[in-house]
């Protein structure tokens, strides 16, 4: 009854016949709704999504060296702005750099800021991208003449804005195949455990004990090692994935072991048994019904753990490399002394990393807290 | 007299997210010395939460009425108890001037602090004793309450202790600091009929030898009924009558009161009738049974469980049922009665194929059809499954969540394939629905929006859809309150005979099979112990284990004491 | 007594036949890389300036016993370290892997069983006292912390370190050892110069583990205050911080003390990144080294398998731990 308050306590009235006749997942969503955080969570997770989906768009310079920027190296962030000395502007600008050298820089080149406005643009064409098979030129904003780097310029010159945002695209890529391999191997082995028991439960449950036990990052640190120098970036980002799925699913599988084994001995089961059910029967009916909901917040929950691996792993160098960009890719170059003296906007990707996780983090709250709609009952 | 407690107005609010819930309503009692208040109703009576709140232990989101009192006096001191606030201040009441029993002895006690490390540093907390003292006394206790070996008994832990020496090792414990009050909420409802009457008897006796005050918080009208002195009936959170004990049970001024009454099974009066006198007199006579065809067979069934396998493969097999031989009489009620761990739900579920048998034999005999449960081969394990069915007792595991009350009562006959098509299947829903009183507007409906009477008319219109000669109902009633159960029980009568189904009626509980049941089977540790029809087993038992469960079952009483 | 003897021999069979089956994963992974150790130290070998033809490498496998069957191999293997502590031999530098990693590994092992009891230090205490004071702003603030834990990894927050040390104290804080200490023997003034250094590492190893294991001890106390048994110990006028101690937090121990060797693990993944961040030259930070470099497979199995061990040992512990604790296990309830 406690469930029918909290529905019809919410704004939009909720006819009582309305929650009689709710299905599961309109209840967890229902329930989901009510969350704030895991709402705010939600839509930041989706931007972020969107985000990566759409970044050859939304980045104005190509993420490698073919954008690079050679007279803007290790460049710092440019923000636009709208006004500066010499008054306002309806169009943001930034101001244009020029490299000079003098004797009182040694006669070095040095890049500094002119007087000069650049205006952003809309749509402009750039460079071309791929997307869905079709070729695109356009791109979201740019400047009339020469680059704007929002988050600045890296070492090699090249923009960490549009890099970031390909970074992101990669990582959450790499996630989700991770988590998908790891998936199917939880779910083969975890709902065999569960589902035959005796003998079979007791070999798998050791296996899983087994996977569990070994601390994974060094066994990745050990695999990822031994791919060839000359795999092609592609084959290191499925690869590296794969060793993410295959190595992860330990966790996942017991939990679905545990679910099939309640379900599988709940009464309504026994029920539908009783009446000569096929096993085809009682796991299409009762058994995937009753816990893809927490495969989903299991799975949303593992994602950033394989993020937070691929990330580790490429940090170090036996991840993903360039010209691929991931955020541990990002990092790889970060501990140098120069780097944390002069250029930190190097950690710009840091906050979104966070942001990102944070943001898995809550959704995987607010989904786990909604999933079991009938626990409150009884 | 003066009281030794006196409540008055009291309310209890719990202030949740979705607002407040009224728990208790205003109610008012007094309890003297000496005198046991049964407090007495349905569950979400607001009973329970009475009984904590004398001690202020409902959860911190729980509020009290700004006119509630509870006064507890005594001839030292009068203590208002919802004017102490601090932990310090609430000892008073907890553990010195007031003890409490819970329903679940097993979980009352801390899994790993030993029994009699709980009990002495209560008395340490209240007594000031030395650890030697608290020992000492505690000893004491355990041995006043029966407990054999009390010293040894004291250094152990709670699951080392049966059920029933749990419940006498909480009593022990409660009355070792010599309360002037004693709660119980529900001390016996979780325990067997035998055990319950032995800890109902060791109550009434330790409350008159030390002279205290005892609410008795429980469900149960038959144990009220031979504990209080007074009685005090809640519903929806108010007290809609107290009195004496013999004026609410023998003549019952409210209506909510007269209809908890009528419901409850009574044992006594079902033994104490005349020959023929009513109308749903079940059939008592050798001649009638002997008429009666058999419906279902069994012979020598013997059904063990693998408990543990040791390193080698050694098997530790645990015979739940043994030697087990029964004849159940084609259209009629059998009931099989015994404690928990007597093996009844395992028989039930081996006649209907659940469980493999070790040994013996099962036949299932019928005018157009004739099985042998152990060697059905597909086709006809289909068949057998049209005609034999299983209601369970929990009506909320019983039915997923996942699926609407429609789908549910439909998928036997889907699995079976015994519909052709959609509106066929609808049909025999519906028509099944009907038959048990459920509102068929209601089929589109999911199961959380039915309370468990509704859920478990739900689980019957889901047995019996596909048209089956036998049902298995097993502790069907067991998890409803009284007056809910009645209504099923009523409906069961019903359908039997309407459909002309033959049941075995599996439960704990002696005055339910009694009213309902023609033949009545007697199992202790997995074997028959006494079998026959009800009339005669329950005015004649021949064994010394029917004639105990049948001296220990609680009974209303419906005479002046 | 006996029920505990059989408890034991039970948790030694469980743990042993663990460590068999991960002895065995590793093994065949390190057999699946492309390459095998005689080859690896041929071709080493080989950028060395000695030539190498087919048939020295032949020659090499038999010496190294690569030509027997693959059990064979696995078998010698591991019972070579279980009966003679023989680890193997480095497939590049032919020296025992003992020998090249012992120290290191013996400084891994001690930073992580620092980080693990600085954990535990840490997050009992605190996930218990959160637990009492549920819902207030204590407990929610606590609950932040632990969400950043997960969010921000170990090695983020000594990338975060070193970035506001070198802004504002213009030092990286990193390495384990200060220059004159670097190659020199073990001393007492080298063993203090370290732990002068260490505090760093091991304050970042323990964060995450930290954050999210006082969560879950939090968790615990909370499921387990609202038992009966507890109400019906207040019932009794048992109150405060003895309630607290001797009946939520006392029950809850068990799972917690079982979590042990989990976070052992959590620490041993953590430990090579964070090494590579803080310039550790620890048994991780070799590991990458002879992992990222030149593909030793015979170290790199060796040093999964040893802090493997560490876990399945430590798991080994807690369970005799749990059993001494826990009078149910005990007395062979279970």
């Amino acid at each position: 009854m406690a469930l029918l308050s909290v529905l019809r306590g919410k704004r939009k009235e909720i006819s009582k016949e309305d929650y009689y006749t709710a299905s599961q997942m309109q209840l967890i969503w229902s329930r989901f709704k009510a969350k704030r955080s895991a709402m705010i969570a939600a839509s930041i997770l989706g931007f972020i999504v969107v985000c990566g989906i759409f970044s050859s768009f939304l980045s104005p310079y190509a993420p490698d060296a073919s954008g690079r920027n050679a007279d803007y190296v290790n460049g710092a962030p440019q923000i636009p702005q709208f006004c500066d000395a010499n008054g306002c502007s309806l169009t943001p600008f930034i101001h244009k750099v020029e490299r000079f050298r003098s004797v009182k820089t040694n006669f070095r080149w040095v890049t500094r800021e002119t007087e000069e406005r650049n205006y952003v643009t809309f749509f402009p064409k750039g460079w071309d991208y791929n997307f869905l098979g079709i070729k695109f030129e356009r791109h979201l904003f740019g400047v009339e003449e020469g680059y704007v780097h929002l988050f600045g310029t890296d070492g090699g010159g090249k923009d960490i804005f549009s890099r970031t945002l390909h970074a992101i695209g990669v990582s959450l890529a790499v996630g989700t195949l991770g988590v998908l391999i790891s998936f199917v191997l939880a779910l083969i082995i975890g709902s065999t455990a569960g589902f035959f028991g005796g003998f079979v439960d007791t070999v798998l449950q050791a296996l899983m004990d087994t996977v569990k036990t070994v601390p994974t990052i060094p066994l990745f640190m050990a695999l990822a090692a031994f791919i060839p120098q000359e795999w092609s970036a592609e084959m290191r980002f499925f690869f590296i994935s794969m060793l993410l799925g295959t190595l992860g699913w330990g966790t996942l599988a017991r939990r679905i072991r545990t679910h099939v084994l309640a379900e599988r001995t709940a009464e309504y089961v026994t029920a539908a048994r009783l009446c000569g059910a096929s096993s085809a029967h009682v796991i299409r009916k009762h058994l995937l019904p009753s816990f893809t909901s927490y495969i989903i917040v299991d799975l949303v929950i593992s994602f950033p753990y394989m993020v937070l691996s691929e990330t580790a792993l490429s940090f170090i160098g036996l991840g993903l490399k360039d010209p691929v960009n991931s955020l541990g890719v990002m990092l790889q170059n970060v501990t140098k002394v120069d780097v944390l003296l002069n250029y930190q906007w190097y950690f710009i990707p840091v906050p979104i990393f966070i942001a990102i996780v944070l943001a898995f983090v809550f959704v995987g709250d607010g989904l786990r807290d909604a999933a079991d709609p009938y626990s409150e009952r009884k | 007299m003066t009281s030794l407690l006196s409540v008055r107005d009291l309310s209890v609010k719990f202030s949740t997210l979705e607002g407040d819930i009224t728990a208790v309503d205003n109610i008012s009692f007094d309890v003297a010395p000496g005198e046991v208040l049964g407090l007495v109703g349905e569950s979400g009576s607001g009973k329970s939460v009475t009984g904590r709140s004398l001690m202020q232990l409902n959860p911190h989101y729980a509020h009290y009425g700004e006119n509630s009192s509870m006064i507890l006096k005594t001839d030292e001191e009068e203590v208002d108890i919802l004017s102490l606030r601090k932990a310090k201040e609430l000892r008073k009441v907890r553990g010195d001037l007031v003890s409490m029993i819970f329903q679940e002895p097993i979980a009352s006690f801390a899994p790993a602090i030993t029994i009699g490390k709980q009990m002495a540093e209560q008395l340490m907390l209240h007594r000031k004793m030395s650890f030697k003292e608290a020992r000492e006394l505690s000893v004491d206790m355990l041995d006043r309450v029966g407990i054999i070996d009390p010293s040894r008994r004291f250094d152990q832990y709670a699951f080392e202790f049966s059920g029933g020496m749990r419940q006498r090792a909480m009593i022990a414990m409660a009355l070792s600091t010599k309360p002037k009050l004693l709660i119980a909420d529900e001390p016996t409802t979780a325990l067997d009929v035998t055990i319950q009457a032995q800890v109902l008897e060791l109550m009434q006796e330790l409350i008159h030898d030390f002279g205290m005050g005892m609410i008795f918080v429980t469900h149960d009208l038959a144990v009220i009924s031979q504990i209080a002195d007074r009685v005090a009936v809640m519903q929806n959170g108010k007290i809609v009558e107290q009195g004496t004990v013999d004026d609410i049970i023998l003549h019952p001024q409210h209506n909510y009161t007269q209809r908890l009454l009528d419901a409850v099974p009574k044992l006594d009066d079902f033994i104490n009738q005349e020959d023929g006198a009513k109308d749903t007199v079940p059939a008592t006579s050798k001649e009638l049974a002997d008429k009666a065809e058999t419906l279902i067979s069994v012979r020598n069934l013997s059904v063990q469980f693998e408990i543990s396998k040791s390193f080698l493969g050694k098997k530790n097999l645990l015979t739940a049922v043994n030697d087990v031989s029964i004849d159940i009489p084609k259209g009629s009620f059998f009931g099989l009665v015994g404690e928990s761990g007597s093996g009844k739900s395992t028989t039930g579920r081996t006649i209907l194929g659940a469980y493999n048998m070790a040994q013996g034999e099962i036949i299932y005999k019928d005018d157009d059809a004739h099985y042998e449960i152990a060697a059905l081969d597909r086709h006809d394990l289909k068949n057998f499954r049209k005609r034999a069915q299983l209601i369970f007792q929990d009506p909320y595991a019983a039915l997923s969540p996942r699926m609407t009350v429609r789908d549910i009562i439909a998928e036997p006959l889907e699995v079976m394939g015994i519909t052709k098509n959609r509106k066929e299947t609808d049909e025999r829903v519906r028509e099944i629905a009907a038959k048990c009183k459920l509102n068929l507007e209601h089929l589109r409906r999911f199961p959380h929006a039915f309370s468990g009477g509704q859920r478990q008319r739900i689980a019957i219109a889901r047995a019996l859809v596909c048209g089956p000669k036998f049902v298995v109902a097993d502790e069907a009633v067991a998890a409803l309150d009284v007056s809910i159960q009645a209504e099923i029980l009523e409906l069961l009568k019903s359908l039997q005979k309407e459909l002309g189904l033959t049941f075995l009626f599996i439960s704990h509980d002696l005055a339910v099979v009694a009213n309902l049941c023609d033949h009545v089977a007697v199992m202790e540790k997995g074997k028959i112990v006494e079998s026959a029809p009800t009339l005669d087993l329950f005015r004649n038992p021949q064994k010394d284990y029917t004639k105990s469960l049948l001296a220990a079952a609680p009974t209303l009483r419906t005479h002046h004491a | 007594m006996s029920a505990f003897l059989k408890f034991f021999t039970t948790r030694l069979g469980a743990a042993i036949s663990t460590m068999l089956l991960v002895s065995f994963v590793v093994f065949s992974l390190m057999e699946l890389v492309p390459g095998n150790c005689a080859e690896r130290y041929l071709a080493y070998k080989d950028t060395q300036g000695v030539s190498v033809t087919d048939e020295d490498i032949r020659a090499e496998e038999v010496r190294m016993g690569l030509d027997k069957p693959y059990v064979v191999r696995w078998a010698t293997w591991i019972s070579d370290i279980t009966f003679r502590g023989y680890w193997g031999e480095s497939c590049l530098w032919r020296v025992d892997v003992l020998q090249l990693v012992g120290d290191k590994m013996a400084i891994s092992m001690g930073l992580s069983l620092a980080a693990l009891i600085l954990t535990y230090a840490i997050s009992v205490p605190i996930g218990i006292l959160s637990a009492s004071l549920r819902d207030s702003w204590f407990d929610s603030s606590l609950r932040i912390f632990s969400y950043l834990g997960l969010a921000l990894p170990n090695f983020l927050l000594a990338l975060v370190v070193m970035l506001f040390s070198t802004i504002y104290f213009g030092e990286t804080l990193t390495g384990l050892f200060s220059d004159e200490f670097r190659d020199a023997p073990w001393s007492m003034a080298k063993f203090t110069d370290m732990m002068s250094r260490a505090w760093l590492p091991i304050f970042i190893l323990a964060w995450s583990a930290t954050a999210i294991q006082m969560q879950t001890v939090r968790a615990l106390v909370s499921d387990e205050k609202d038992k009966l048994y507890v109400t019906a110990a207040r019932a009794r006028g048992i109150s405060g911080s003895y309630l607290l101690w001797h009946y939520p937090a006392r029950h809850s121990l068990g799972p917690v003390i079982n979590s042990i060797g989990y976070d052992l693990n959590r620490i041993f993944n953590d430990l090579p990144i964070v090494a590579a961040v803080l310039v550790l030259t620890d048994a991780g930070a070799l590991l990458l080294d002879a992992l990222a470099k030149s593909n030793d497979q015979q170290l790199a199995g060796a040093i999964i398998l040893m802090m493997t061990a560490g876990i399945v040992g430590l798991n080994f512990i807690t369970d005799i731990l749990l059993a001494i604790v826990d009078p149910r296990i005990r007395k062979g309830f279970f």
